[in-house]
């Protein structure tokens, strides 16, 4: 009996340790939701909006997980493909659903060639994927602003003066979006009760995660595994696995890039020099809330994952204003929360790797021991 | 110099971006926002005036229909380049005339004079292209590129 309560505590430990993050945001929210006073209505459909917007964007972040190449920091390269598809589709006055996909067509390629660079960058980088690709999207966002700021207009054709700085060349910091904007959401409109339930949007969502169920069993999937488990031993087993890893990267960002254009789309505007920095860190942040690893994610940590971290992002701000009266405090609070949870699942991922380590290596001294 | 050999899996593969390509300049097509002003107003061409109708009712396509008295002109907002306009004399009622317009893919705003369309005038002549005049020259504005801002807000 003892021993059975003992190895029943010995679980619920367990349990807690490997889901310490998901559960410090759902006591936060607990405390954060009635103290915000949003009603009920309210708080579903900013949900229903939020994971609509967001899920495509961490969704792309699976692949390279898949790889072993940890959260893909370089998704933010795709997010900068998208915008300028976005840039040229207001530029060229094209609206509506088409837009959208005209977008994406526009994107690819160049999301293809960053991920392509990154990937490569990556492969030279083995086991420093993260941190790698953190600095890349940095290198990158040069080169974007670059081409965004003085290109565009100048070397680049632009001529809308809507989006084309009043100097002649460049992009205005902020692009109304206003031709594309929720028409991917208002496609199939559904309302329930006070509710709008965008439809169409969740159906590419629903689209994309059975792509990504039905690519792992495909045999890139199945190598991407392999390569994740042990590099040697796949290339042993003639894995190609600097190919598989440089794939994963193009499939990232190429996804992330079509992520960004639905994000963009259900925003209505877009912030050009900042929008793309703030949504790798917020996606990431939102897988490892689902309860993602370094090493491990699944569909189920990324809805997970958006709900809780987007539910704080919206209470906590009127949950400052009701407690302190003072909503930025909330908001801060929503950053330190947001960078704070990347920090813990880090810690956390390489605490369990070595103590991982430390059990294998006293299993196989007992097992010596015993011989 | 390594030498390209057109395999299937290539063959299949320029195919898919042809594809691809298409794709998008059919999107761009059917996607294509267009600006016809459309106007009332008594117009002089080729040293011919054309006056304007007292009262006309327009409609494009399947958008809600417009009254426009004499001088009057209004915007219709249209994406794609083929379209109906049905007027309707409202004062004479001399029942509906249907048009086909065929707008430019290149051309964000053009102006359409129904005077000169209903006297029997080629579309080519009643509908031209339309330059919006600036009136002032646009404020300067700063291009705030920042770290920390990223940081910030919502999303």
């Amino acid at each position: 009996m003892i021993k059975k309560t003992l190895s029943q505590d010995k679980s619920i430990k367990e349990f807690v340790l490997n889901n310490l993050v998901p559960i410090m945001f759902i006591v936060i929210c607990a405390i954060c939701i009635p103290v915000s006073g949003y009603s009920a209505p309210a708080l579903v459909q900013e949900m229903l909006t939020r994971i609509a917007r967001n899920s495509f964007l961490v969704i792309s972040l699976l692949v390279p997980i898949m790889a072993g190449m940890g959260m893909n920091f370089g998704m933010t390269l795709g997010a900068m493909a998208g915008q300028i598809g976005l840039i040229f589709i207001t530029e060229w006055g094209v609206v509506g659903i088409p837009a959208l996909v005209l977008a994406a067509i526009v994107s690819t390629p160049i999301s293809i060639l960053l991920g392509w660079m990154c990937g490569k960058i990556l492969n030279n980088a083995k086991g420093r994927e993260m941190v790698t690709s953190y600095i890349i999207s940095f290198f990158m966002n040069g080169v974007y602003q670059f081409i965004v700021l003085y290109c565009m207009g100048s070397v680049i054709p632009i001529k809308n003066s809507a989006i084309l700085l009043p100097r002649g060349y460049g992009i205005r910091n902020s692009v109304n979006l206003i031709n594309i904007r929720r028409v991917l959401d208002n496609l199939i409109p559904l309302r329930i009760g006070t509710v709008n339930v965008p439809v169409a949007t969740y159906l590419v969502i629903a689209l994309l995660c059975f792509f990504i169920i039905w690519f792992r069993k495909t045999k890139i999937g199945q190598d991407m595994r392999a390569v994740s488990q042990d590099m040697e031993v796949a290339r042993r087993s003639g894995i190609k696995v600097e190919h598989t890893r440089l794939l994963s990267v193009i499939i990232s960002t190429v996804l992330a890039g079509y992520g960004m254009i639905i994000y963009l789309s259900n925003m209505g505007s877009m912030n050009t020099y900042n929008a793309h920095s703030q949504i790798g860190t917020f996606s990431i942040a939102a897988l490892l809330v689902g309860g993602a690893s370094v090493a491990k994610a699944s569909i189920g940590n990324v809805f997970l994952g958006v709900i809780l971290f987007h539910m704080l992002f919206y209470v906590s701000p009127q949950a400052g204003k009701n407690l302190f009266g003072q909503a930025q405090l909330g908001e801060y609070f929503r950053v330190f929360v947001s960078y704070g949870v990347i920090t813990i699942a880090l810690v956390l991922y390489e605490m369990k790797k070595r103590r991982a380590a430390k059990l294998g290596g006293l299993t196989l001294a007992k097992a010596q021991e015993e011989k | 110099m390594k030498k390209i050999e057109f395999s299937r899996s290539l063959l299949i593969r320029i195919i898919a971006i042809v594809l691809v390509i298409a794709l998008g300049i059919v999107m761009y097509f059917i996607g294509r926002q267009h600006s016809i002003l459309i106007d009332n107003k008594d117009i002089v061409i080729d040293s011919v005036t054309y006056p304007a109708y007292k009262l006309l009712e327009v409609k494009i396509d399947d958008q809600k229909a417009k009254e426009l008295s004499k001088r009057d002109r209004i915007e219709v907002i249209v994406t794609a380049q083929k379209h109906t306009l049905t007027v309707v004399d409202s004062m004479k009622g001399t029942g509906m005339i249907v048009y086909d317009l065929n707008i430019p893919v290149k051309e964000d705003m053009m102006l359409l004079s129904l005077p000169a369309l209903l006297a029997g005038l080629p579309i080519e002549k009643c509908l031209t292209h339309y330059e919006v005049a600036s009136i002032a020259p646009p404020a300067e504005e700063e291009v705030i590129v920042s770290e920390t801002d990223a940081l910030l807000g919502d999303i």
